[in-house]
């Protein structure tokens, strides 16, 4: 394929990088309870996720959540009312578009409709717990790669910086860089 | 290690080994419990038909999982303190239902970055069945 095409996938991208979309919000107030189904599910006993007076006086303060327990601790609903679930797409909606859905529309013209992720970097700026409200995520992307023959087909490396604050003082807890290849599996690699 | 006490910064080397730590066996109780815990209901998890229709030899542990048990055996060798900075991994195998894991690791870097006594790590999930089923690279922080 050509250069010049190469250079227009991801020319046509750029516009949108950097731009943040719409906030979400986890489904609930950060609470003790999640932090120890957490904990219980691989045993891990330590004070500052169970015992509220040694919590207290270690350097958090507090009781916190594992701080790489971010992706359980903003994750969404298993099941709720449909009342529930539109009024949540109504307030994701009334924010605006999404720039990285409309990249993903960008690729998807280019022929790269199927996603496998390969790597997610966790970095932990603040502990979080019990008393930050909910966890509040928005993401962008940052980059997206020129196309690349890969082992599966040809595509893109999507490159999206996902952050998440504390509700209560929307300061940055945690931030997470995820690459997404994005390829044509209709037409895999010629040997 | 206690789980009261916390490692000191300054008596670290580079090229220390961490007190390995088994868990296990998996049984359907330990996914139950990952299931909920991390709250992922993806069928690959806890549907052993579903799960060997896409492949996979039956249900297994989940990404987020993994974080859990990584976090437990750096806060478990660092101290309660200690504090995960970064945290990046990749799962090269699986691990169902009667494996038995074995987690270890190396201390591969020591330095201090604004303010923050760092270590890097190198820890990685075995089973009976090999090494390296998850290969991390954890910045800890400790006191």
């Amino acid at each position: 394929m050509s250069e010049a095409r190469d250079t227009s996938c991801r020319d046509e991208c750029a516009p949108h990088f950097g731009q943040r979309g719409p906030f979400k919000f986890s489904r609930a107030e950060l609470n003790a309870p999640m932090i120890w189904n957490f904990a219980e599910s691989v045993h891990d006993a330590n004070p500052v996720y169970w015992d509220e007076t040694y919590a207290k006086q270690t350097r958090f303060g507090r009781i916190i959540a594992p701080p790489h327990s971010i992706m359980t601790m903003s994750g969404g609903h298993w099941w709720a009312p449909d009342y529930i679930l539109e009024r949540e797409e109504q307030e994701i909606e009334a924010q605006g578009d999404d720039p990285t859905e409309t990249i993903r529309e960008i690729v998807a013209k280019y022929g790269y409709t199927t996603a496998t992720n390969v790597t997610r970097e966790d970095e932990f700026l603040q502990p979080y717990g019990p008393g930050d409200g909910r966890i509040k995520q928005t993401s962008y992307v940052d980059d997206v790669s020129e196309e690349k023959q890969t082992a599966v087909g040809k595509g893109v490396f999507i490159i999206t910086i996902i952050e998440y604050r504390r509700e209560l003082d929307d300061e940055l807890i945690a931030r997470a860089r995820n690459v997404l290849l994005m390829y044509d599996s209709s037409q895999p690699r010629e040997n | 290690m206690a789980f009261f006490e916390d490692r000191d910064w300054d008596t670290v080397s580079e090229g220390a080994s961490m007190q390995p730590l088994e868990f296990g066996p998996i049984t359907m109780t330990t996914q139950v419990m990952d299931a909920s815990g991390t709250r992922d209901l993806y069928p690959i998890h806890h549907d052993r038909e579903f799960a060997k229709a896409n492949g996979a030899r039956d249900i297994f542990l989940n990404t987020m999982w993994y974080q859990g048990l990584l976090g437990r055996f750096v806060n478990e060798w660092g101290g309660p303190e200690s504090f995960i900075r970064k945290l990046s991994f990749d799962m090269r195998a699986t691990n169902c239902p009667g494996d038995l894991l074995t987690v270890r690791g190396t201390v591969t870097k020591k330095y201090e970055q604004e303010g923050q006594k760092l270590v890097d790590l190198d820890v990685r999930i075995d089973n009976q069945l090999g090494p390296d089923t998850v290969t991390a690279r954890i910045t800890l922080e400790l006191v």
